[in-house]
């Protein structure tokens, strides 16, 4: 399974930035924004372990707590 | 025997069912979801050459295209958009089969040609706004500057994403994802070959001979 990121978080807080330096023509802010938004993606893109293995046993677990939980 | 009979005399036995065969692979997966983007980004070309479609005689007294739009400079651009999608291919190729000298030759020349094209554009968006017509100017060139400089914006944006690649291709070397990500990227960069053969014919041909 993918691993838990707090990329698109932090991509969404430098799109509001960009977005509120754009209507109110900061440009200066604009490029902040992007460069950020890139950075961060760029972050994301080279993480070498970016998935994580669920054991069998835990999802049996899941699964036998589950039936248990239909049956009562 | 037909094709179809023979596949109908297989026995029903031999193909498990698509439960049973497990989830579909990465590589499928990852192409699928980025074709729904890829979609997404067609719908948005098709919206954008709707508005031209309609505003391309609304030029308030301005310069139309006719007058502004120089054949030579464009086909050098065609030329080297569409020459581009084929070394993108090569470079596919070459990643197929874990080259990497060739791989990076084929992005280098790829990134070669998109940048020619790019300089180009640029060049021409400038001429156009030196002699006053600039987006502002009437409607036909604010359709015209949203619909063109849209896709040349895709394409600078296509020229980072190869540039990011071929780094990552050097640390990572021909991991997985990377052949994913190159994947996508070859699926992106053959969608704006596509779409600027659209822009060709809708914009400067029909532009010209109008």
């Amino acid at each position: 399974m993918p691993k838990n990121s707090a990329t698109g978080f932090v991509t969404a807080f430098f799109a509001v930035v960009i977005g509120f330096a754009l209507i109110w023509h900061i440009w200066w802010l604009a490029s902040v924004g992007v460069f950020g938004a890139f950075a961060t993606l760029l972050t994301f893109s080279f993480r070498r372990h970016n998935e994580v293995e669920v054991p069998a046993e835990e999802i049996a677990r899941f699964v036998q707590a589950h039936q248990a939980g239909v049956a009562a | 025997m037909n094709i179809a009979v023979a596949i109908d005399q297989i026995p029903q036995e031999a193909l498990p069912s698509a439960s049973e065969a497990g989830p579909a692979p990465k590589r499928i997966v990852v192409a699928y979801g980025f074709w729904i983007f890829l979609l997404s980004d067609i719908i948005m070309f098709a919206a954008l050459f709707a508005s031209y479609a309609v505003l391309v005689r609304s030029t308030a007294g301005g310069p139309t295209g006719a007058q502004l739009f120089n054949q030579t400079t464009v086909a050098i651009e065609t030329v080297c958009l569409l020459f581009s999608s084929y070394t993108c291919g090569l470079m596919s190729l070459a990643v197929n089969s874990r080259r990497y000298f060739r791989t990076y030759l084929g992005a280098l020349i790829t990134f070669a040609l998109g940048a020619i094209f790019l300089g180009l554009e640029i060049r021409e968006f400038l001429s156009m706004i030196a002699i006053g017509a600039a987006p502002q100017r009437s409607a036909f060139l604010s359709a015209f500057f949203t619909l063109v400089g849209c896709h040349g914006l895709h394409v600078t944006l296509g020229l980072v994403w190869l540039t990011v690649m071929m780094v990552q291709v050097a640390v990572f070397g021909f991991a997985a994802r990377v052949q994913h990500r190159l994947l996508c990227f070859s699926l992106f960069w053959h969608a704006l070959d596509i779409v600027w053969v659209g822009v060709l014919t809708v914009v400067y041909l029909m532009g010209v001979s109008s």
